[in-house]
């Protein structure tokens, strides 16, 4: 139900992003005399306040703890997973060089590592409530979070092929996915409690926070006419997980660049 | 044009560094504060070495007459961590060392109880004494008797020697809040003597113990060791029980008391699901094999066997299992009792028929130690392959070796 309604919810915000300029167009036809063709495009793009553009990339990056905690002893893997993101954004220019960005991006951020660690905390959900232990070995974490995501940002324009972005965003989670498994290893239910070697699963999905925000620092680069190229570096600044969550023995972050290219109207 | 895209790349490339300073830090000071082995001077004179959370026993084919020169032993601690022994006893065949090891970080510590002796299955099992071992109890025998190469006996009143085990240390990995009587193996006050017995009652264990496999896990107790070094656990649980204490008699058969009441329903796992709706029935037999030829066809190179081979291996001389014993009244006990005590003496079987198990055994190696004993109860019979009834219960009492005189 809720994935659906996420759906047209993004349908209408493209429709709209389509259908705006046509209204701006003519607006600025009924204000204007007759021009020869060249200048009328030019007046146009001179006078045009409201830009829009739809974006399709990707997220690259990990939702990490901010500094590696001693128990992680070395990254034996790192791999982003596709993590596809698609929406648009209206910037509204203030003055020729200033304006106001704002988004909308249905976006998944997700990776999967495999680290070595070394007396780190977990936690094993069994029917209800956690058994609390620490393990040695191989920790593997698969992160898979959808969300939809609103940037809003201060936009400056350095010339006619670059814009450089930067400002905050909202996150609310549509689906999350946090689980993996400790292995190769063993587990202690204390420090002084004997040594099981064994495989322990974990799945915190349900704890993740429905809401994150975070920084977003971006650029553009206007390639051609149409088609540019953005970079938005997001970082998060909420955890993913509520305070009062410790089975993960530190905080996480999501700190993504999101990498793709955008269809400027 | 081409100095802009130069541009942005370089600006990429900065933004990736950026999150990619996140670096390993210095390890921190370990926690562990385990002994995870003991070396001896004179190896051969050792015939298997258990180590527990606080305690271990390393028992000896002889009593040693020199201490210092023939075991002087070497304690393999955790990294990092270091250990001092805070006291020894001697008595005479006796050798006790109080181990204190401590965590590389200093902030954990353990007293180990560290017994040098030759040990012996006593002829009698009454289960009267257990201990609290961490978050679940654990039977010893109070007092014990060594018999020395000319026939006369030592008795050591205040010497606990722990020879039973459980699966409770597997339990624990999925028991969050359990008191130690929710455990599937514990003390009970509902004895057929003396003033406990053992009781083995079939868990359920959670929605995580079922995520893994691993719906059930049935009380058991055995002579040998629990435990989880070595193998994994979740891969080849079987392995974790490793069964038998060296014995240098011949076995002829054991005796016990118990009671038995099967679960209310049957729980299967995806491996057996053709006894989904039949009745559960518990386990309760003996296994004499050759520790020697076990010890070969270890991959750990120690000389049990294990749940995967208690009765394939070929090292086996002979079993005594209620099971499959010629007694049919007896076999009709393993599926209920009725609430009451009963009494089986159960022989041991060749496992060929037409062999006289007798014959198998060389008389020189069975003084040598090289024979050993095992003795299993569980109250689910297939509980080793986590199929089982939930709330099945084998109580246990009065364990007696019959042995050729």
């Amino acid at each position: 139900m809720k994935k659906i309604s996420i759906y047209r919810l993004i349908a209408t915000a493209v429709a709209i992003a389509f259908t705006l300029p046509t209204f701006a167009t003519n607006m600025a036809r009924e204000n204007q005399p007759e021009k020869p063709l060249v200048e009328k495009y030019n007046a146009y793009k001179a006078s045009k306040v409201y830009e829009f553009s739809v974006k399709a990339g990707f997220n690259i990056g990990g939702t990490s703890p901010m500094g590696l905690p001693a128990e992680i002893r070395q990254i034996n893997s790192f791999g982003p997973t596709l993590s596809l993101s698609i929406g648009g954004d209206v910037i509204r220019w203030f003055t020729p060089k200033w304006g106001v960005n704002l988004g909308l991006r249905f976006e998944t951020k997700g990776m999967e590592t495999d680290a070595t660690v070394k007396n780190y905390t977990i936690k094993l959900l069994n029917d209800g409530s956690y058994i609390e232990g620490i393990y040695t070995g191989d920790v593997v974490t698969k992160v898979n979070n959808q969300y939809l995501s609103i940037p809003i940002q201060a936009a400056y324009k350095v010339n006619h092929r670059w814009n450089l972005k930067a400002g905050a965003y909202v996150s609310f989670l549509l689906r999350g996915n946090f689980d993996g498994e400790a292995k190769n290893g063993y587990m202690r239910t204390h420090p002084t409690e004997p040594k099981l070697e064994t495989d322990a699963p974990y799945d915190f999905s349900a704890d993740i926070n429905r809401f994150d925000c975070g920084l977003d620092v971006g650029a553009e680069f206007v390639a051609y006419k149409h088609l540019s190229i953005y970079g938005d570096l997001t970082w998060g600044l909420t955890p993913i997980f509520p305070g009062d969550f410790t089975a993960v023995g530190f905080k996480m972050y999501n700190v993504y660049l999101n990498i793709g290219f955008a269809y400027v109207f | 044009m081409k100095k802009q895209t130069r541009f942005f790349f370089l600006f990429c490339g900065l933004l990736l560094a950026f999150f990619m300073t996140s670096c390993i830090k210095d390890e921190k000071a370990n926690v562990e504060c385990d002994i995870e082995d003991i070396t001896v001077a004179q190896e051969d004179l050792i015939t298997y070495i258990k180590i527990d959370r606080n305690r271990a026993t390393v028992s000896m084919k002889r009593k040693s007459s020199n201490f210092e020169e023939e075991i002087n032993p070497t304690y393999i601690v955790s990294e990092g961590a270091t250990y001092t022994i805070e006291n020894q006893t001697d008595q005479d065949a006796v050798h006790i060392e109080y181990v204190k090891v401590t965590s590389e970080d200093k902030q954990y510590s353990k007293t180990y109880t560290v017994i040098y002796t030759p040990t012996e299955i006593p002829e009698y099992f009454g289960f009267e004494y257990w201990s609290l071992d961490g978050k679940y109890e654990k039977s010893y025998e109070h007092g014990m008797t060594i018999t020395n190469s000319d026939g006369t006996t030592e008795h050591y009143p205040e010497i606990d020697l722990y020879l039973w085990d459980s699966g409770n240390l597997g339990f624990s990995a999925v028991a969050s809040g359990k008191g130690a009587k929710d455990y599937p193996t514990f003390s009970t006050d509902d004895a057929h003597s003396g003033s406990k017995a053992a009781k083995l009652v079939t868990r359920k264990t959670g929605t995580l113990g079922a995520s893994l496999g691993k719906p059930i896990a049935a009380g058991n107790i055995f002579l040998g060791e629990f435990s989880g070094k070595g193998i994994n656990l979740m891969s080849e649980p079987l392995k974790a029980t490793r069964f038998g204490y060296p014995y240098d008699k011949i076995p002829t058969s054991f005796d016990v008391y118990f009671k038995y009441t099967p679960g209310t329903y049957a729980y299967t796992g995806e491996t057996f699901t053709t006894r989904e709706g039949t009745p559960d029935f518990c386990a309760i037999y003996a296994v004499f094999f050759d520790n020697v030829k076990a010890k070969a066809e270890n991959p750990l190179n120690i000389p049990t066997l294990d749940g995967s081979n208690v009765f394939t291996s070929s090292s086996i001389i002979a079993i005594a299992n209620l099971h499959t014993c010629d007694n049919a009244e007896y076999r009709q006990w393993e599926k209920g009792t009725d609430g009451e005590w009963k009494f089986v003496n159960i022989p041991f079987k060749s496992v060929d028929e037409n062999v006289d198990y007798r014959t198998l055994i060389d008389p020189e190696r069975l003084k040598k130690q090289e024979y050993s004993l095992t003795i299993v109860c569980c109250s689910s019979y297939y509980g080793d392959f986590f199929e089982g009834a939930i709330d099945s219960e084998l109580t246990v009492d009065d364990i007696t070796i019959h042995y050729e005189k």
